[in-house]
């Protein structure tokens, strides 16, 4: 028989390529300037430091700024079987920005997930004990696809004390539990019940050994305590 | 070689659809290579001779590929137009090789210059056809 198909064959094999990776966890924001990616960033490093094996992917497609935070220079994956990830400061990284090359994106819904979904199906992560995804914003089309092609991935929740931040992270928590998605937990940032405000922060981006000593890294070490994840 | 990831997931999907179907067998597999992509389709055949093996009922499977051409619709003016890659640096093809979305990064609309474009066909790899025995 002869099935007429116009298949993607990319979604098969999503599941193989994270075979090798323990725990999936996706740090989310749902509200634009909270530190979700400072968060995703030095969460992976610091997992690295404690001798976890740890990987970061920067889902966030039209904002990707991982790569400034861990202050990616000329480093690029490598062609074996697919793409292997570059090691940087012994977090395995991938980003679009490899390929937007200071760039901005301007990619619609469907073609983030076009290229989410590409990323996802070259990308050799090999044994992981940890992935870290630093989320596109909210509930948008390419969040709700990173949910359904990665069923298992268990969500962190970044917030600030801001009203605006408190109340849509009720209604994301409400909508997650509908998706069957584990929440991990959530981190108040810019706050004293979780990460104090850092002004000194800003200035460590782009060096990863500089980011591991700011207190941002230290409150956060804590929350990672709190949340089990050592 | 990134060619190796994307036959594989070739492989896959035929077992995939194979099982959704109740196929014994995958006889026959259709490829599609777009332009966009620029996938070397002798490299690809050749690395699908050796991962088909991994996929039970793929493994005597015969890969045909079929070749698109790239075609973008311009969002702000309707204009239709094609790709161009005289005066694309290396790297930029290399770009699009890996993630070809970032065709809308590099390239123009020919008629208005705008970036907003869509990419109407021969983005990447799909499967077309499949033939097997139930």
């Amino acid at each position: 028989m002869r099935l007429k198909l116009n298949l993607d064959p990319k979604i098969s094999v999503i599941k193989k390529r994270l075979d090798g990776v323990k725990r999936i966890i996706a740090v989310s924001g749902f509200k634009g300037g909270v530190g979700k990616s400072s968060t995703a960033c030095v969460l992976a490093l610091l997992l690295a430091q404690n001798g976890k094996k740890a990987g970061l992917m920067d889902l966030d497609f039209n904002g990707t700024s991982d790569e400034i935070i861990l202050g990616l220079k000329k480093e690029f994956p490598q062609e074996i079987e697919g793409l292997e990830p570059p090691l940087i400061s012994g977090v395995k990284f991938m980003t679009a920005a490899f390929f937007a090359r200071n760039k901005a994106v301007n990619l619609r819904g469907e073609e983030i997930t076009n290229a989410i979904l590409e990323l996802f199906a070259v990308t050799r992560w090999q044994n992981l004990d940890f992935l870290i995804l630093d989320m596109p914003p909210g509930f948008s089309d390419a969040a709700l696809d990173i949910i359904r092609f990665i069923p298992r991935a268990e969500v962190i929740i970044v917030s600030t004390p801001s009203a605006l931040s408190q109340n849509i992270i009720a209604k994301a928590k409400a909508a997650l539990k509908n998706f069957n998605i584990k929440i991990t937990g959530s981190i108040k940032n810019m706050s004293p019940e979780g990460i104090n405000f850092d002004g000194k922060l800003e200035a460590a981006y782009g060096r990863p050994a500089k980011l591991l000593k700011t207190r941002f890294a230290a409150d956060l070490k804590k929350e990672i305590e709190r949340l089990s994840l050592y | 070689m990134h060619e190796w990831a994307l036959s594989d997931s070739i492989a896959a999907a035929a077992k995939d659809v194979a099982k959704k179907e109740n196929l014994k067998k995958v006889d026959a597999i259709t490829v599609v290579l777009g332009e966009l992509q620029d996938i070397a389709g002798n490299i690809f055949a050749e690395i699908f001779e050796d991962v088909k093996k991994n996929y039970a009922g793929v493994a005597n499977a015969k890969l045909i590929i079929e070749s698109e051409a790239a075609k973008f619709r311009c969002l702000n003016c309707g204009n239709i137009f094609g790709l161009n890659r005289k005066g694309l640096p290396h790297e930029t093809n290399e770009a699009m090789h890996f993630l070809p979305e970032t065709a809308k990064l590099y390239i123009k609309c020919e008629k208005c210059g705008s970036t907003d474009f869509k990419i109407i066909q021969g983005r990447g790899v799909f499967i077309k056809e499949i033939k097997g025995d139930k």
